[in-house]
Formats: structure tokens, sequence, C-alpha cells
């Protein structure tokens, strides 16, 4: 993914559904969600951003988290999906690939003719 | 969260964060910042750089779903702490040459402390350690090492144990400095051009208070008794000579005064200088052979330059600067025209340099 203001636009709607994706599959703590939100292709996260959404979604019940500590450096707070966080994701889930369907519809019918 | 392990930078950072937080409430900033070191930590190990403050805040905020600090009505405070911020950020650029400064200091202290006064190492004993310049150097070394680690390291004293700290090395490393330079003064103005004023005028010395040696060849002493050799000492060095007589050394250590006067001199040195407020010429003289010359003359430093500088109106011969790291010793020439009669110099082979006066 390019590093265009565009790309970080988009990412901002989405990035609520993707943190929680991250964590559905495994607990992490902050840095370690942006480092696989990373992997998985989203290299533009600005890392702030990630740890203001893993708190808003803390604050609205979504994640739980607990401190685990660490023997080389400072402690670190995992976070995982509260049940409530799952159902959230399902949900989100749906509205973003019908969202991403239309939209991708019609770029590529746009792409034609 | 341990602190044990983040980096000095990583702390400030985090430290400016929250101050950038301070508009909200103290449980929301905790919540916010609570992994902040161990994040940022993880971040710059993976060779991100240490993000800017501004845009790190604004970015947590609007994620987290909070304000941004509400413009801040007292606009003066606003930009009084943007003037210490940037304040801070200048003195904090400083701060190696203060470590550098501050291992100099320090060398010149304990150089003070463990070197003895010596004119002739004056100006030069800034780094000399228990006399030793490369004891002095190498403590240089290890101090600047020393110091550049603990300015980089996270062991910080107390402010007031820090401030106090440097407030007695700049103290006492000035003093000693100050005290360092006026005797390097005095050296060079005792053994220089005339800067005694009247101080030492009168007889031997011109009205600069500078040494004229007489013209007439030093006289041979080797033959005469101590007694005599002082009487001839005194008509030939006009009150600016003095002989050093060293007595029988180790093996006749209670022989008195009186009881050299009698003793023969076996040996004579060159003339040379002896610094101090009026400088003097001295010769070293050795009675019947038991005792080596003075070592004054053995410190001569083939490498120093000497000058010489001759009264255009007396013609009279002036001893008048040598400068070597290791002593001051004068070089004699004739006036021009006068035969050369004097005792060649102490050390063979040194340019001298001849200047008239005026």
């Amino acid at each position: 993914m390019s590093s265009s203001p565009d790309s970080t636009q988009l990412l901002k709607g989405v990035l609520d559904l993707a943190v929680l994706a991250v964590l559905s599959s495994e607990d992490g703590y902050g840095y370690d969600v942006v480092r696989r939100l990373r992997e998985a292709g989203l290299r533009d996260v600005a890392e702030a951003s990630v740890y203001g959404t893993l708190r808003r979604l803390f604050a609205d019940g979504f994640l739980s988290s607990y401190v685990v500590p660490s023997d080389e450096g400072p402690h670190r707070k995992y976070y995982a999906l509260t049940p409530n966080g799952r159902s959230h994701l399902v949900a989100q889930a749906a509205v973003w690939r019908d969202f991403s369907q239309a939209v991708s519809a019609l770029v590529d019918s746009a792409g034609k003719d | 969260m341990s602190l044990e392990n983040v980096s000095p930078e990583i702390a400030r950072f985090a430290s400016d964060v929250r101050r950038a937080l301070a508009h909200l409430p103290a449980d929301q900033i905790a919540e916010l910042t609570g992994d902040l070191e161990a994040n940022v930590t993880a971040s710059v190990a993976d060779g991100s750089p240490i993000p800017d403050v501004d845009a790190y805040v604004a970015e947590l905020l609007s994620a987290a779903g909070l304000g941004l600090p509400s413009p801040v009505p007292h606009n003066n405070k606003k930009t009084f702490v943007e003037a210490v911020a940037v304040l801070r950020r200048a003195v904090r650029g400083l701060e190696p040459m203060w470590w550098l400064l501050r291992a100099f200091l320090f060398v010149v202290i304990i150089g003070e402390l463990t070197t003895n006064f010596d004119v002739s190492s004056a100006g030069t004993r800034y780094i000399a350690v228990a006399g030793s310049q490369w004891l002095g150097i190498f403590l240089l070394g290890a101090s600047i090492v020393g110091s550049v680690w603990w300015g980089r390291s996270r062991f910080v004293l107390p402010s007031w144990a820090e401030i106090g700290l440097a407030a007695v090395l700049v103290l006492f490393g000035a003093l000693t400095i100050r005290d360092e330079l006026r005797v390097a003064e005095l050296a060079a103005s005792s053994l220089g051009y005339g800067d005694h004023g009247g101080q030492c005028a009168g007889l031997g010395y011109d009205s600069m208070g500078r040494i004229g040696l007489p013209t007439d060849p030093v006289p041979d002493l080797v033959g005469l008794t101590s007694e005599e050799a002082d009487q001839a000492i005194v008509m030939w060095g006009r009150g600016v000579v003095m002989l050093n007589v060293t007595f029988p050394g180790p093996t006749l250590p209670m022989v008195s005064e009186d009881a050299a006067s009698d003793m023969v001199v076996s040996r004579q040195s060159d003339p040379y200088l002896v610094a101090g407020s009026c400088p003097y010429v001295s010769i070293d003289v050795e009675l019947d052979g038991h005792t080596s010359l003075s070592t004054t003359t053995s410190t001569i430093d083939p490498s120093m330059t000497s000058s010489t500088v001759v009264d255009a109106t007396t013609t009279s011969l002036l001893v008048t600067e040598t400068t070597s790291p290791l002593g001051r010793v004068p070089t004699q020439t004739t006036a021009p025209g006068t035969p050369s009669t004097i005792a060649p110099s102490p050390v063979p082979g040194v340019p001298t340099t001849t200047q008239r006066e005026g």
C-alpha cells in the first residue's frame, strides 16, 4: 500500500474493524497489533491511531485487557475480544463486505468501457 | 510499567506526550499512555523513529474519540510554555559540550590536587596529574568517556545534586585555571622583556628590569677557593650573577659553609637564568669534585628556543628569555663588534636570535 493521504483516510474508517479482526485470532499488546496490521499489508497505519482505537474499543466494552509482566522490557497490556467485541466484529464485517463489494463493483465497472 | 529499560529519549517523548494530554482527566491519560513507553520502545527497536509529539497526540486523541485540547485561552501562557520548550531543546543541544567541559574541569582539579607547583610547567599543568602529563592525558580520555557515558545513560542524580556538582566543578576548575594563567604570566614576565618596570632596576639590571650580562668573559673559577670564586663572580656579575655552590654531597653531608669556603672549585657550569620576580643568573660550581653539578643545567632541552637582546646604548649583553618545556636557560652572545669572549652557549648548535632594542 502506498503512503498516500488517501489510504490514511480510508484506514480511519476501517481501523476498528481491522483491529478487531487482528485480535480475534490472538490476543495482542499495543505494538503487537500495529505489527500484525502492517504485516497484513496496512503499512501506513499510524501507531498512535491504533493505540487510540484500542483505548476506544476498550472503553466501549469490545475489548478486555490484562497485564503480562516481561523480563526484558516494560510490562505489556494485552487486549482480548470480549463476547460483545466478537459480535460487534461479526456485524461490522458484514457491513464491510457489503460496502466493499458495492464499491468494488462501482470501481470495476468504471474501469470497463 | 517498569521504567528501568526505557531509553532517556523515549522517556522524554513519553513525558512530552503526557504533558500534551494534560487537558484530559487523569484516568483517561493513564488509559491512553499506560503502555506508551513499551509501545514506543518496541517500535523503535523495529527501526521506526521516535514520533513527533504533536502528530502522535493528535492521532491518539482522534482515534480514541477524544477531543483535541481546546485552544488555550491564555495565549501568553502557551507562548511561554513553547518558549520554555524551545529553550530546553537548545540547552539539550549544548549538553555534549558540557560533558566534555566537565571532564576537562575534573582533570584540572585532580591535577591541582596531585601536582606540585612548578614554574617550569606553568601553563602546561592543566592536564598533568600527579606531575605527569601522560597520566593527565590518560585521565582526560577516561573522563571524557565516562562523562559522555554518564550523560547518555539513564543514571540521573537528583537535579540539586547535579547542579551542585556542576557548580563545584566550574568554580574550582575556573579558580585553578585562573591561578595557572597567573603563574604562567608571572613566569613569562619574570623572564621576559622587562615587565618588571623599575622593580628590578639597578645594579646589573637596566631601567626596564632586564638583566645585562657583562661583556667580559666568565671568569675561570676552577682552582679558586669557593670564597675567591664568590668574590670573582661578584666583581664580574654586577649583582645579577650568583654562585650556586653545591657542597660535597653525601660523603660529607655536614660540611659547613665556612669549611666549604676553603674548598677548591673543580668544575663550573655555564651561566643560566633563574626565574623569579627579579630573575638572576646562576653558575653552578662543584667543590673538590665531591659533588656533582646541580641538576639545573642537565634539564636543558635542545628543542628550546632562545633569544638575546643587545642593548644598543650600552652594548651590554642582555640575557632575556629562553623557554623550554623543561626549563629556562640563557644563551649568551656578544654584542656586535665585541670580541667573542664569553663562554659558549650551554646548548651548542641552538640558533640564537639577536635583535636590537628600540
